[in-house]
């Protein structure tokens, strides 16, 4: 009963002595129509009450009919003309039109009004009286002007001329109390001291206290909302970022657009690299080249050329300044870590960074021009190949939670010894997260370091397609605002 | 890193030892060989590029016999009579050569296909597709020796694969592979001719027909050609140490203008390890003795004297330039799984990039303000950045698409082309994203970490993002005034730059009708787009 709106209890009230209809209740309530229909609707929803609808059938006049109508049927406009004077049926075709006279002969011949004696028509007597009085036809044309109930409606009368009226259908629905609104009414309604909305002045007044409050129905649909959120994929990698902070690690963040020199060359990759070629690796048009350090690149010159650290021999062939002048477009962030071992140097220090990266390649449901990955370093006297193993597998417990991991040989020109890291999935099996290895002398002596240096780079993309639950890669820079705001914040739950 | 795929039957035929397919997975993480699967009588397997030598069913069998414990070295080579005589017209075209003789072969269509794949590998992979070198392989017994190497303005043969004797100058525009390589012959032509003045190739493009090698074949010629003299010199000795494995390797004397070589040369090379430095680097505790058993398995001879290995270098290997890569080769001969990890203690403290911490900081806000967060690419189409001008934008030069030729200077015309492909879902939309842009001044790029929101909504309007920027930035804890900008993408008296300590530090604004259009956008867009270098 609480909950019952105001209306639905005045509708209650009102069915008490019987069945109404709804236009009925209208008049019997004051309320508005559309007022009536939702509350009847409301109350048969709880059922409260019963509805039945009936449909009746209704005829009026189109507007053809209407033409008629004002105009006159054929058959008059016919006998106005015989009134005066006989006519030939081609004459009759040429005042009424050939249509018109068609009809209307064969309603004048049909009711005896006229005949035809040699080509001329001549009225009958039935004809001359009917000069003074209305037609059956007319009468029904009359009655048509308004609805009417369809068993009710003269059609007949009207026979075969074409569209000139039209059916439509209305719904009346009569609403009557069910056993279960019938004992409601029967315990008495209250109307008139319920309340919508607690406003300040209840509050402030304190007439709440006198004030009963509808209930609300709150099992109906919300509107829907849009929050604000964090994108998925930004999201997990902040979780990454904050797992690598609690390791230990300092963060590092370095230029997308980069010179070869950071990219390449501090790393030991030959400049005849495949890699370092139009083809794999997007290069800068404008400007297209960048200022080389001052303090390092003669000694990574002298890597290239000669090794540089002791007992190296390095690639053993003339290094191009100007090649690793060139500016492309950051192809890994190990490159971060090289400027983070130029600037830290020898000091212990652990360092990460999780950074955009850029390949040329074709975009689709498996290849993104861009992709994060995270790369770090741990600079340490007593680092040893051993221990990278130990981090990697660490690694591979934090971010993929599985102890499964699986070491492989595998080829960085800037790590020796070089490992691959792939960890078992419960569903996809083996995946690759990653490569890391120890930094060659020819890397970190340069970059003045003499201290080992453990190297890692990680990618999380499959990671994050298997929590987000995504196939296509390109979903993880969603252009879809709707999925954004509905993906949910519990990736683990899939 | 290079694909090879080797018949099963050819290698364990190699290999000269019964293994079956689950052997060989076992050992392949051992010579550094990543097991890709088996596909009928194929095994596929992925090496490393550091490892030309490993492009061959040959080249992986030495190595499983190496890590096996069977007999590996390469055999000597013979001494020959053949001669080539090296022309100075060729020094100019096609400088360095090295060729040599294979003797009692069994050609198998597996051979055949192992010849194709090294050939084609090394092109690719390792001489820059046949400019620093080129493979030719011959029958041996279709041409009269001597030979010459040399240039010529003209010649006629008929090419491999043709019915009828053509010019050079034919071979180079009629056929395809000499489409393919015409680029590599500038001047006169480089020919290898017999005695007789039959041509046996023009390299790098094609061999003759009468030289080619067919079913009864049982001898092979072989030439490596190029212009990086070096990267010839290892091709040849690669080949030759492969070819070894199928028969009998004779040298070639090849006669220069002021002096002769025995061809191919192996290289004779050794080098020092210490032990304590190996087991150092890897956290390990191998003796000498354990060393020189792992080095064995890795195909490297090596005696200890103390601490000290002397480790001799197989001829076909290449890669090695410094301690560390003996290092490597005994770690994986070990079996990377086979080591205990360690954990590494250095104990640091775990501290965040300020600008990352204030991009975090930034966000938290937005996302509080109703902001959906979004992540756009750095790369952008240039169309996109002029159809709202910003700050100029780098270029680049070897695009792959219209979509992603340059490089985004600043957020909002991201997010304009964002909120139009959005422009079916009920509004408003809020939308923001913290990342990386860069700028240019022409002569250098600057990387910048820029944060820009977006409101659009048929009722947006400047006073509802400068509510945003003004709690933002009291929650930033800095202190800003807006003036009266200028702006080509904003409407002019709705836009404002926003200063901070005197400097500008980003723009806010209604975004001009003309730029709405250009992104077919049907509702006002406000956006504001703040450089947070600036707010550090």
């Amino acid at each position: 009963m609480d909950t019952l709106h105001e209306h639905e209890k005045i509708i209650l009230q009102a069915l008490e002595k019987g069945a109404l209809t709804e236009a009925e209740l209208v008049k019997a309530t004051g309320l508005q129509q559309a007022s009536v229909s939702h509350a009847s609707l409301w109350l048969y929803s709880k059922g409260l009450t019963k509805i039945d609808e009936a449909v009746t059938e209704w005829v009026e006049l189109n507007d053809e009919g209407r033409k008629y109508l004002k105009e006159g049927l054929p058959e008059r406009k016919a006998l106005k003309l015989l009134a005066k004077s006989d006519v030939s049926a081609k004459d009759l075709g040429d005042k009424i039109g050939p249509a018109e006279s068609r009809i209307a002969m064969a309603w004048l011949m049909k009711s005896r009004l006229a005949r035809v004696e040699k080509g001329v028509i001549k009225l009958t007597e039935e004809g001359e009286r009917a000069l003074n009085s209305k037609l059956p036809a007319e009468e029904a044309l009359e009655a048509l002007n308004k609805k009417v109930e369809s068993s009710k409606a003269p059609v007949g009368i009207l026979g075969k001329r074409g569209k000139i009226f039209r059916v439509s259908e209305n719904k009346v629905r009569t609403v009557m109390l069910t056993d279960k609104g019938r004992k409601l009414v029967d315990k008495g309604i209250e109307i008139g001291n319920e309340v919508n909305v607690l406003t300040p002045q209840l509050i402030k007044s304190g007439k709440w206290k006198d004030t009963k409050f509808r209930a609300y129905d709150i099992t109906g649909v919300a509107p829907p909302m849009l929050i604000g959120k964090r994108q998925p994929y930004k999201a997990l990698l902040d979780e990454a970022r904050d797992r690598l902070t609690s390791m230990g690690f300092i963060e590092m963040r370095g230029p997308v657009v980069e010179t070869e020199f950071w990219n390449f060359d501090t790393l030991y990759q030959p400049q005849n690299h495949p890699t370092r070629s139009r083809k794999d690796t997007y290069y800068i048009l404008k400007p297209n080249r960048g200022e080389l350090p001052t303090d390092h690149t003669i000694k990574v010159r002298q890597a290239h050329e000669s090794g540089f650290a002791e007992g190296s021999r390095g690639w053993g062939y003339q290094w191009n300044p100007e090649k690793a002048k060139e500016l492309i477009m950051r192809t890994h962030t190990t490159a971060v870590s090289a400027h983070a071992m130029a600037e830290h140097g020898d000091k212990k220090g652990k360092y990460f960074t999780i950074s955009r990266n850029f390949r040329r390649d074709v975009i689709d449901a498996t290849h993104l021009p861009e992709f994060y990955q995270c790369d770090g370093i741990i600079v340490d006297p007593d680092m040893n190949f051993r221990q990278l193993l130990g981090m990697l597998k660490d690694f591979a417990r934090e971010f993929a939670y599985t102890e499964e991991v699986r070491f492989r040989a595998d080829y960085f020109p800037y790590t020796e010894p070089s490992v691959e890291l792939s960890a078992k999935h419960p569903d996809l099996g083996w995946i690759e997260l990653g490569g890391a290895g120890m930094f060659r002398p020819e890397v970190r002596e340069p970059l003045g370091i003499k201290s080992e240096v453990m190297a890692w780079g990680l990618g999380f993309d499959r990671l994050v397609m298997l929590k987000l639950g995504i196939k296509d890669i390109r979903q993880l820079f969603s252009t879809d605002l709707k999925w954004l705001g509905d993906v949910s914040l519990r990736y683990e739950m899939k | 890193m290079p694909n090879v795929t080797v018949k099963y039957y050819d290698l364990i035929g190699l290999v000269g030892k019964d293994l079956s397919i689950r052997d060989l997975e076992g050992i392949a993480p051992n010579i550094k060989c990543e097991w890709e699967g088996v596909d009928g009588e194929d095994i596929k397997l992925e090496t490393t590029h550091d490892r030309p030598d490993m492009v061959s069913a040959e080249g992986i069998a030495r190595a499983i016999r190496n890590y096996v414990g069977l007999p590996a070295d390469i055999p000597a080579f013979h001494k020959s009579d053949y001669v080539c005589d090296v022309d100075k017209s060729v020094l100019e075209e096609r400088p360095y050569s090295r060729m040599f003789v294979v003797k009692g072969i069994k050609l198998t269509s597996a051979l055949i296909e192992q010849l194709m794949q090294v050939q084609e590998k090394i092109h690719l992979v390792y001489a820059n597709d046949r400019k620093d070198a080129s493979i030719g392989v011959y029958d041996l017994d279709t041409f009269a020796w001597p030979i010459t190497y040399c240039a010529k303005e003209e010649y006629k043969f008929t090419p491999l694969g043709e019915e009828r004797e053509m010019t050079c100058r034919e071979v180079l525009t009629k056929t395809e592979k000499g489409r393919d390589y015409a680029h590599l012959v500038k001047g006169r032509y480089p020919l290898i001719i017999d005695k007789n003045g039959r041509v046996l190739s023009l390299p790098p493009v094609l061999n003759s027909e009468e030289t080619k090698v067919t079913g009864t074949t049982t001898n092979l010629f072989c030439d490596v050609s190029g212009w990086d003299g070096e990267v010839v010199e290892k091709v040849a000795a690669l080949l030759a140490c492969a070819l070894s494995e199928r028969g009998e390797i004779y040298y070639v004397t090849m006669k220069y203008p002021d002096h002769t070589i025995e061809s191919p040369e192996l290289k004779k090379e050794s080098t020092t390890a210490s032990v304590m430095a190996i087991n150092k680097l890897i956290g390990s505790e191998f003796s000498p003795h354990e060393c020189i058993g792992l080095l064995a398995k890795s195909g490297f001879h090596a005696k200890a004297q103390g601490d000290s290995l002397e480790v001799v270098v197989p001829p076909y290997r290449y890669d090695l330039m410094h301690p560390v890569d003996i290092a490597e080769e005994i770690a994986i001969a070990y079996g990377y799984n086979e080591f205990k990890p360690l954990m590494p203690e250095v104990p640091t403290i775990g501290i965040r990039h300020p600008l990352e911490r204030l991009s975090e900081q930034a966000r938290e806000a937005l996302v509080g303000a109703g902001f959906q967060e979004v992540l756009t690419f750095i790369l952008c189409s240039k169309r996109i950045l002029e159809a709202a001008p910003g700050p100029p934008f780098a270029e680049l030069e070897n695009p792959v698409s219209d979509e992603y030729n340059a490089v985004r200077s600043w957020l909002v015309p991201r997010h304009l082309d964002f909120l139009a492909k959005n422009k079916h879902l009920p509004l408003p939309h809020r939308v923001f994203e913290a990342e990386d842009i860069v700028i240019t001044d022409g002569k250098e790029t600057y990387t910048r970490r820029n944060v820009s929101a977006s409101i659009c909504n048929s009722t947006a309007t400047f006073t509802e993002m400068h509510s945003v920027l003004d709690s933002l930035m009291k929650n930033l804890g800095k202190e800003y005034t807006l003036k009266p900008g200028k702006h080509d993408t904003f409407l002019r008296g709705r836009c404002g730059v926003v200063m901070v300590n005197g400097k500008e530090a980003g723009v806010i604004g209604e975004i001009h009708p003309k730029v709405l259009n250009a992104f077919e956008l049907e509702n006002p867009v406000v956006s504001l787009e703040l450089c947070l270098d600036e707010l550090l």
